[in-house]
């Protein structure tokens, strides 16, 4: 149904659910309030910026929990290691798995984080404390990272969301007991891009302006009747997302715009595509975006599951890297790789697998004034125990909340009154910058 | 079960020290069979540093610490002295058996450990030389930042902010409010610092040379200038060069080119400066070498020749030239080559 059929629709329609549907065509459902939000310089709300070594956030999430003893943290002839072996990287002195041949040669940029722990060990838990930095509990939803960077930092770009969720499904937490206007865009599909953003085929600019005249007039009467603030936000809601289908940053959602040759060097999977439209949205001023990658959860089969999927991370990640690295936008663009825990170090008897391991795993961060090509703490010859260099979850948030320059003590109240804070009672890890 | 096995080392050393029967099968007790004879022989010089009754400071000898699992596992300033499984690459048991004479024998001037001690050494090692629940003195702190990016100098991304600004007061909240104008973001490097991030996100293209010369009210305080795809073009560099504090321009993807960059070698504070996908050309950068400070030049994408960049680089040698990007080959059709393990 175009926007014309609705309008002729629109009679047997309240206006309430014209409104509803219009956006939701737009812009996809629970898509379109991020539209809510008026540029705000930072302060306005109240929060004192720190000096930024970072201004966006590129957050890539394996889902289902990484093994780090195949990935960041190889532990070359240990029993725990199977059949995988280490290689070299272009950093002296780090070694990664021989799954990340491409990554390898982008290391220097990167800080692994070897001594990562968590306390939840089950996915839903574990994924909910990594991506709020709080436990799941039943009584409040905690704001995502991505969510408390937006309300902290502000949005960069007024015409573009501030908060876009590649690849991840809506079961992601998002703005928790944040205002609507933190929800983060989710997109499924990379390649596809904005889905409803152009003007329908056979609508010229001249028809659309009428047509958006008509609703206004049609609006104006409603909204007098009816003053209320959500009524205003709808109107705001439908005024912004024509002003970004009419953007040049609307171009930013599309891949084809993109040189075939950089497009194949991404990787044509949905994770490659998707680090490469992570570029674009950081180029137009997305200050947090994530990019989802499921199926990490390799009970069954581990080397095997990992052969296959490694090659798109590897590619992915190296490619993002390096991009970001030649367009000078690396230097204040902080790239995360995290994952909601790590794996046993034992292998599984029955059927070659790992199991879920919080007690040690790996993290990694790049660019945006993080010292590249080191690791930072060590777990033992085995990659069970975590020797030096501990960092919890919160100690992650509180490191990228640094980068940003967020006030780690400033206080928000939940709507109930409770007090939270950006990363909870976490530390950056200092030695990782300049 | 203690007279057993005293027994059977007994009649092993006996009958034939070859032979070595008993011991080597036994489970050794760290803490109740080693630990015994390290400590007679060993602690006085390989424990944690100490004072002595004569009052002397008596640090670990060699570097090598025996009184912790971890401290025997990290073994001394000549690696490791214990391979768990192999004594005679152990130097913790194949010291204490070398002839009365010999320079490197230990225990280092004292008698010899006695036959019954190596031969509990020698067995503990064979074994697997596991400690049990026993640990010892804490181990040593692991070295918590390691690999090649540890050992580089601090970073400068900080160092300027307090550099360049100093002497300068911020200015008013509505002179910034004025100056926006509607387009620009302008935004303090931090709170309360003088100095301005000054872009125009949203609105890149409608930003032109005429919003360059609008910032002449803020040109004490911009240090950072981030034009992406920006109208802005080569004549918007004058107003550009009169910017004293600039640290960070970003230029990448204007018709910003050598004109415009000539203009730019007044800028001393200068660090960053990014001219991705301009059609600045060997020519222009070579404007660049004057500029001491640069830290970063973004060329990928612009009309500089390899071999520009070879001669900037060489200008400023302290500076990080970047050219195009090694990113992985696209993929072909044999891309599983690439791993050959991976299933296809």
């Amino acid at each position: 149904m175009s926007c014309h059929d609705l309008l002729h629709a629109a009679d047997d329609l309240t206006r309430r659910m014209f409104l509803g549907e219009t956006a939701r065509r737009l812009f996809g459902l629970g898509a379109a309030s991020f539209l809510l939000r008026d540029p705000a310089l930072p302060g306005t709300d109240g929060f004192a910026l720190g000096p930024a070594s970072a201004r966006n956030v590129v957050y890539v999430f394996l889902r289902g929990g990484l093994s780090h003893i195949d990935s960041f943290d190889p532990k070359p002839g240990a029993a725990t290691a199977g059949p995988v072996q280490a290689i070299a990287t272009s950093a002296d002195g780090v070694q990664v798995s021989e799954y990340f041949p491409h990554l390898a040669r982008q290391m220097d940029k990167v800080a692994i984080l070897s001594g990562m722990s968590s306390t939840q060990g089950a996915h839903a838990q574990g994924q909910y404390l990594m991506r709020t930095g709080y436990e799941l509990r039943g009584t409040i939803q905690h704001p995502s990272l991505g969510a408390w960077v937006n309300r902290m930092a502000g949005r960069i770009n007024p015409t573009m969301p501030g908060h876009v969720i590649l690849g991840g499904g809506a079961d992601m937490p998002s703005a928790g007991f944040f205002p609507p206007q933190f929800l983060a865009l989710p997109i499924g599909d990379p390649k596809a891009g904005l889905q409803h953003s152009a003007r329908a085929r056979g609508v010229d600019e001249a028809t659309f302006q009428r047509r958006l005249d008509l609703l206004a007039k049609m609006n104006q009467g409603f909204q007098e009747r009816f003053p209320h603030k959500q009524v205003t936000a709808y109107g705001d809601m439908y005024a912004a997302a024509v002003r970004l289908m009419r953007s040049d940053d609307l171009v930013a959602f599309d891949l084809g715009a993109e040189p075939a040759g950089i497009r194949n060097a991404y990787g044509d999977g949905t994770f490659g595509q998707g680090c490469l439209l992570a570029r674009r949205l950081v180029e137009h001023g997305v200050r947090f975006v994530e990019v989802v990658s499921d199926g990490w959860d390799t009970h069954v089969q581990n080397f095997d599951a990992l052969e296959e999927k490694t090659p798109d991370l590897d590619r992915g990640l190296a490619c993002l890297l390096a991009d970001l690295d030649a367009r000078g936008l690396l230097r204040e663009t902080l790239v995360v790789v995290a994952t909601e825990f790590g794996r046993s170090p034992e292998i599984t008897r029955d059927n070659n697998g790992r199991n879920h391991y919080p007690k040690a795993f790996s993290c990694l961060l790049a660019g945006g004034g993080i010292r590249g090509g080191v690791r930072y703490g060590q777990t033992d010859a085995e990659g069970k125990e975590v020797l030096a260099g501990r960092t919890t979850i919160p100690d992650l948030n509180a490191t990228i909340a640094h980068a940003l320059g967020l006030p780690l003590e400033h206080v928000v109240h939940s709507p109930a009154g409770r007090p939270f804070t950006v990363a909870d009672k976490g530390k950056p890890v200092l030695a990782l910058f300049g | 079960m203690r007279f057993v096995r005293g027994w059977g080392v007994g009649l092993g050393l006996a009958v034939l020290g070859a032979a070595r029967p008993g011991l080597a099968q036994e489970p050794i007790d760290f803490a109740r069979q080693v630990l015994p004879v390290l400590e007679k022989h060993c602690f006085e010089c390989h424990r944690a540093a100490y004072t002595d009754a004569q009052g002397r400071r008596r640090t670990p000898k060699g570097g090598l610490r025996l009184d912790g699992r971890e401290w025997i596992a990290k073994g001394g300033d000549n690696g490791r002295v214990l391979v768990p499984g192999k004594p005679e690459q152990s130097e913790l048991y194949t010291r204490t058996v070398l002839p009365e004479d010999h320079p490197d024998r230990m225990p280092d001037g004292r008698d010899a450990l006695p036959a019954r001690e190596t031969e509990i050494l020698r067995a503990w090692i064979a074994a697997g030389a596991g400690f049990g629940a026993w640990s010892g003195a804490t181990g040593p702190e692991p070295v918590r930042l390691t690999g090649s990016g540890a050992a580089r100098p601090a970073e400068p991304v900080a160092a300027w902010r307090t550099e360049v600004a100093k002497g300068l007061a911020p200015l008013a909240p509505e002179v910034l409010a004025k100056a926006a104008g509607g387009k620009a973001r302008i935004t303090p490097i931090a709170e309360g610092s003088p100095l301005l991030r000054v872009e125009f996100p949203g609105h890149e293209a409608d930003v032109g040379d005429q919003d360059l010369a609008a910032l002449a009210p803020l040109r004490e305080h911009v240090a950072q200038l981030i034009l992406p795809r920006a109208r802005v073009t080569d004549r918007g560099m004058a107003a550009v060069a009169r910017l004293p504090r600039l640290v960070h321009l970003d230029l990448r993807e204007t018709a910003v080119g050598d004109p415009g960059v000539a203009q730019l070698g007044g800028l001393t504070e200068l660090r960053v400066l990014n001219l991705f996908a301009t059609p600045v050309t060997d020519a222009g950068v070579a404007t660049l070498a004057r500029l001491s400070k640069l830290e970063s030049v973004y060329l990928w994408e612009s009309e500089v020749t390899e071999a520009g960049l070879v001669r900037l680089r060489a200008a400023l040698p302290g500076a990080r030239i970047v050219g195009a990007p090694a990113l992985p080959a696209p993929e072909t059709d044999g891309a599983g080559a690439r791993n050959p393990r991976r299933p296809r």
